[in-house]
C-alpha cells in the first residue's frame, strides 16, 4: 500500500515533468500501466517485458500482426521426417547494434545460455521444445534436434530472441539485464528504472530504418494520469485504459483515438470440480447459462467484446460452436435435476441439507474490470439460489494461492495465449500448476497426446475441434470473454492494436504534423 | 452554589423565574446557551437527523445497499439527464444506489467515532488517573510511553497496525482508540496533579475511603469537562480516520458499507461519475463539521474561566 502511494506521488512528479519537456515536437511517447523489470530476453516474464524486447530483438520465427507465423531472422526452415530434426536457414547479412554479425553461432549461443544451469535464466523455451542440440551446418543453417517431436515448435520460436554470443558471454548478467543488444528495428538509448526506457531507430535494420526514429516508453500507474497526458499531447499511445472511464473523455477530443482490439487472454471462472456439486456437470453447465454476460459487455464495456465460444483462440477455434446463452429458467432447471433445491425457502439451493454457498476470490487489478465483473457475476449466480461470496485478493496473494491450491472454488483467473491450439487446450492439461479444475477427461487427455505427436494441419484441426467441444460439454470453465485491450492514441498515430498485447512499434504509422 | 455568580445577566435572572428548581436553572441556562450559537444549532440539527436516518436506514432507504445489477451502471442523480427518482443520488459501478449507500454507511461511521472514543477515554482516563494520582515511577512509565506514542504519526500507526491485524469492524474501532489514548490521559494527569493535594481529596482520605472512591466518585468528576470537550473532536477526527483507512483499503471488509469507502470506490470514475465520489464526501464534510461546531461551542460553554465547576 504504502509502496503504492510512493509510486503514485513519483508518477505525479514524472507526468508535470513531462508536460514541460512535450511542449516541442517530442520523441514518440508510449504509457505502459507497469514497470519492465529487466530486459535480457531469458529473464523476461511479463508481457510489458516482451513487448518492450521485441522492439529491440528478433526471433527466428516471428509471430505476425494477424497472429501466424513468419519468416524472420530464419528465411525458410522444414522439419526432417522424423519430426525431431528442424532445419533453419537464416538471413545473411544480418548485424547486432554492437556490429557483430548474425550467423549460425549466434543461435547456439542463444539455446546454449537458455540452459544455462549456473545462469539460470527464467525463459522456458528450450524446454518446452524439448530441445537436445544445436547443430551447425554451415556459417548460416542450422539444425535443432528434439528429444520427441514437438509439432508447436515454430511457435516457441518466437518468444527466442537471438543475442550477439561475444557480448553476451562477456558481459556481467548484472549489466545485461540494463542494456540489451540485439539485432532488432530499435536500439536501447537508455533505461532509467521506475523512471522511463529510451530507445532510438536502428538505422541498419534488415528490414530497413522504421519511421519512428525516438521513442518513450513510460510507466504511469493511474489510468486516469495516463488519459490526463494523452489530452495534454504528452502521450502518443497509452495502454490499459477501461472503455466506461475514458472512451467519452477520449472521443470528445479533437483527433484523439480510442481503440479497442480483441486480445487473446481467456478470462474465465475456474470451477474446482473437486469441490462438492461442482463436480456435477449439471451444475457446471447450470451457472455457464446463469450469467447473462452480453449485459456485462454493453454497460461495463460500452459493447466491445463478446462472450468466449471456444477456449482456443481464432484462427483455430471451431467456427461451429455457439457461446453459452444467457437462460436463467435453463440454470434453475438443471441445477434441480442435479438435486438441488431450496426446502427452507430463504432463496438459496441446498444440497444434502447444506445451502449451496461457495466462495469466488479475484485478483483485485490484474484483470480488466475483474472486481467489477465478479460481483456481477456473483449476483447472477445468486438469482438462481447459488449464493457466491466474492473475495478480491493481491495479485501476490493470489498467485501464492494459485501455487498452493488453495484458491476458492471459483477462481476468477485468465490465460494468455501463443495463438496455438495446442497450447491453448493445453491450459487445461490435470498436470499445469495454474490449473486448478481438477477436471479429468480420458477423451481429453488422449486427444491431446496425439495432437502433440500430429503434424498435419487438417488432422491436428479435426482432433482440436473435437475437444474444444469437449470442453464446452463439460465446462470446467464458466467461459467469459477473450479481454479486449483499450488504448488511446494521440492524433498523429496510426495503428491497429495486435491482439497478443504487444506494442510493435515498426507497425505504426505516423501522420505528418503540420508545421 | 449560586447560580447567578456563573451567569452574564442577560442571560438568565433568578428572580424572573423564581418556580425553578437549580437543575431546570442548568438546563435553562444550557438551552439559551445553545440557541445562542446558531452554528452549533446547525451543527445539532444535522447531527440528529445523521443519526435518526442511519439508525433506521433498514426501514427508509429506497433501495437495498448491496444490490448488485449491472443494468443500473452508473445511473446520474435525478436531476442530471438521464437520472431516475429510485436512485435519487444515483448508482455506483456496480449499479448500487448511493442514497442507500450513503444512509449505511452512516451508521458505521457513527458506530467507529462513537466506540473508539470509548475505547481511548477509558484507556486514557484510567492510565491518567493512576499516573497523575500515584506519581514517580509509575508517572514515569506512563507518561514516557504516551510520548513516544505521540512522537509516532498517528495515521502511520494506523495503517500499521491495521495492515498486520487485516480489515474489520472491530478491528479499526480498537485500532483508532488505543491510538488516540494520548489526548485524554494527558488532560486527566494534569487535572489530577492540580486537584489531589486539594483539601476535599485530603478529607475523603482522611474519612479512610478506599483508593478507587476517592479516584472514581472525588477526583475523576473534576476532570470531566475538559474530556467531553476532547471527546466530541476526537469523534470527527476518528470518522475521518476511519473514512481514510477505508479509503486505502485498510479499513472495514469492501462488503460493509462506509463513506471513505465509498470514496475510494469512486475516485476512479471522478471524471465521469461525479457523483459516486461527490455525495460520501459531502456527508465525511459534513458531519465532521458539524460536530466541529458543537466542540466549539461547548469548550466556550464548559470553559472553567467562564463557567461553571460542573
Amino acid at each position: 500500500m504504502k509502496r503504492a502511494l510512493l509510486c503514485g506521488c513519483c508518477l505525479l512528479f514524472v507526468a508535470l515533468a513531462a508536460c514541460g519537456r512535450e511542449a516541442k515536437q517530442g520523441p514518440f511517447t508510449v504509457l505502459l500501466s507497469v514497470e519492465a523489470n529487466t530486459l535480457d530476453p531469458h529473464f523476461a516474464t511479463a508481457t510489458i517485458e516482451w513487448s518492450i524486447l521485441m522492439n529491440m530483438f528478433d526471433p527466428l520465427i516471428e509471430r505476425r500482426g494477424d497472429m501466424t507465423l513468419g519468416p524472420a531472422l530464419a528465411e525458410r526452415w522444414e522439419v526432417d521426417e522424423t519430426k525431431k530434426v528442424w532445419t533453419f536457414h537464416l538471413r545473411k547479412g544480418v548485424k547486432f547494434h554492437n556490429g557483430e554479425p548474425f550467423d549460425a553461432e549466434s543461435v547456439r549461443y542463444t539455446f546454449e545460455r537458455m540452459r544455462d544451469r549456473k545462469l539460470k535464466p527464467r525463459i522456458t523455451v528450450y524446454r518446452r521444445i524439448f530441445l537436445d542440440r544445436i547443430e551447425k551446418v554451415d556459417s548460416h543453417t542450422v539444425k535443432i534436434h528434439t528429444k520427441r517431436p514437438v509439432a508447436t515448435l515454430p511457435v516457441w520460436m518466437v518468444n527466442a530472441f537471438m543475442l550477439p554470443p561475444k557480448y553476451y558471454s562477456s558481459t556481467p548478467p548484472k549489466e545485461l539485464l540494463k542494456k540489451p543488444v540485439g539485432t532488432g528495428p530499435y536500439k536501447l538509448v537508455k533505461w532509467v528504472k521506475d523512471d522511463h526506457v529510451e530507445m532510438k531507430a536502428n538505422e541498419g535494420w534488415w528490414r530497413g530504418e522504421p519511421a519512428i526514429r525516438k521513442v518513450i516508453w513510460r510507466p504511469v500507474a493511474e489510468a486516469s494520469a495516463r488519459i490526463g497526458e494523452l489530452e495534454t499531447g504528452g502521450a502518443d499511445v497509452i495502454m490499459n485504459i477501461s472503455p466506461d472511464q475514458s472512451k467519452s473523455i477520449i472521443k470528445s477530443k479533437e483527433g484523439l483515438q480510442f481503440k479497442g482490439a480483441r486480445g487473446g487472454r481467456r478470462i474465465y471462472l475456474g470451477v474446482r470440480t473437486d469441490h462438492g456439486v461442482l463436480g456435477d456437470v449439471r451444475v457446471r453447465r447450470a451457472l455457464n447459462h446463469a450469467i447473462d454476460f452480453e449485459a456485462i459487455v454493453k454497460n461495463v464495456f460500452l459493447g466491445h467484446g463478446s462472450r468466449m465460444r471456444s477456449i482456443v483462440n481464432a484462427p483455430n477455434a471451431d467456427p461451429g460452436m455457439k457461446a453459452y446463452a444467457y437462460d436463467p429458467g435453463r440454470a434453475k432447471t438443471l441445477l434441480a435435476e442435479a438435486g438441488l433445491k431450496d426446502t427452507n425457502g430463504d432463496g438459496v439451493l441446498e444440497a444434502g441439507g447444506k445451502p449451496f454457498e461457495v466462495k469466488l476470490e479475484v485478483p483485485a487489478s490484474r484483470y480488466l474490470k475483474g472486481k467489477e465483473m465478479a460481483e456481477f457475476l456473483a449476483a447472477y449466480f445468486r438469482a438462481v439460489g447459488v449464493h457466491v461470496e466474492v473475495i478480491p485478493l493481491e495479485w501476490s496473494v493470489f498467485l501464492a494461492r494459485r501455487r498452493k491450491k488453495t484458491l476458492a472454488p471459483l477462481y476468477f483467473h485468465g490465460f494468455s495465449s501463443a495463438f496455438n491450439e495446442e497450447l491453448d487446450l493445453g491450459v487445461l492439461r490435470p498436470n499445469l500448476f495454474a490449473n486448478l479444475t481438477a477436471w479429468r477427461n480420458r477423451g481429453f487427455i488422449e486427444n491431446y497426446r496425439r495432437l502433440g505427436q500430429t503434424f498435419d494441419p487438417a488432422e491436428r484441426r479435426r482432433i482440436s475441434y473435437r475437444m474444444q467441444r469437449i470442453v464446452r460439454e463439460e465446462s470446467p470453465w464458466v467461459f467469459l470473454w477473450n479481454q479486449y485491450d483499450f488504448f488511446g492514441l494521440s492524433a498523429r498515430t496510426q495503428w491497429t492494436p495486435r491482439p497478443d498485447e504487444r506494442i510493435y512499434l515498426p507497425a505504426i504509422r505516423l501522420k505528418e504534423a503540420k508545421e | 452554589m449560586s447560580v447567578e455568580r456563573n451567569m452574564p445577566e442577560s442571560a438568565l435572572n433568578t428572580d424572573d423565574y423564581p418556580m425553578m428548581s437549580d437543575l431546570e436553572l442548568r438546563w435553562e441556562k444550557f438551552r439559551r446557551s445553545m440557541m445562542r450559537a446558531k452554528p452549533a444549532m446547525l451543527g445539532g440539527v444535522f447531527l440528529i437527523l445523521l443519526v435518526v436516518v442511519s439508525l433506521s436506514a433498514p426501514l427508509i432507504a429506497p433501495q437495498d445497499p448491496g444490490m448488485v445489477d449491472v443494468n443500473l451502471r452508473l445511473k446520474p442523480p435525478v436531476w442530471v439527464e438521464g437520472g431516475s427518482a429510485s436512485y435519487f443520488l444515483g448508482t455506483d459501478a456496480l449499479g448500487r444506489d448511493v442514497l442507500s449507500r450513503l444512509m449505511y454507511g452512516g451508521r458505521v461511521s457513527i458506530m467507529v467515532g462513537l466506540s473508539s472514543v470509548v475505547i481511548s477515554g477509558v484507556i486514557g482516563i484510567v492510565l491518567g488517573l493512576v499516573s497523575g494520582f500515584f506519581g514517580g515511577k509509575i508517572d514515569d512509565l506512563i507518561s514516557g510511553f504516551s510520548e513516544i506514542q505521540l512522537a509516532f504519526p498517528f495515521i502511520l500507526l494506523a495503517i500499521t497496525i491495521m495492515a498486520v491485524v487485516g480489515p474489520g469492524l472491530l478491528n479499526i474501532i480498537v485500532v483508532l482508540g488505543i491510538s488516540r489514548w494520548v489526548a485524554y490521559g494527558r488532560v486527566v494527569r494534569g487535572q489530577v496533579i492540580s486537584i489531589r493535594e486539594r483539601e476535599f481529596v485530603e478529607a475523603t482520605h482522611a474519612l479512610g475511603y478506599p483508593l478507587y472512591r476517592i479516584l472514581f466518585m472525588q477526583i475523576l468528576p473534576n476532570t470531566l469537562s475538559p474530556l467531553i470537550v476532547i471527546a466530541t473532536f476526537a469523534v470527527a477526527g476518528n470518522i475521518i480516520s476511519e473514512s481514510s483507512l477505508s479509503f486505502l483499503g485498510l479499513g472495514v471488509p469492501p462488503s460493509v458499507v462506509t463513506w471513505g469507502g465509498m470514496l475510494s470506490e469512486g475516485r476512479e470514475y471522478l471524471r465521469g461519475a461525479w457523483w459516486m465520489a461527490t455525495f460520501p464526501g459531502l456527508a465525511i464534510m459534513a458531519t465532521v463539521l458539524s460536530i466541529n461546531l458543537i466542540g466549539d461551542w461547548l469548550r466556550d460553554y464548559m470553559d472553567p474561566r467562564l463557567g461553571d465547576d460542573m
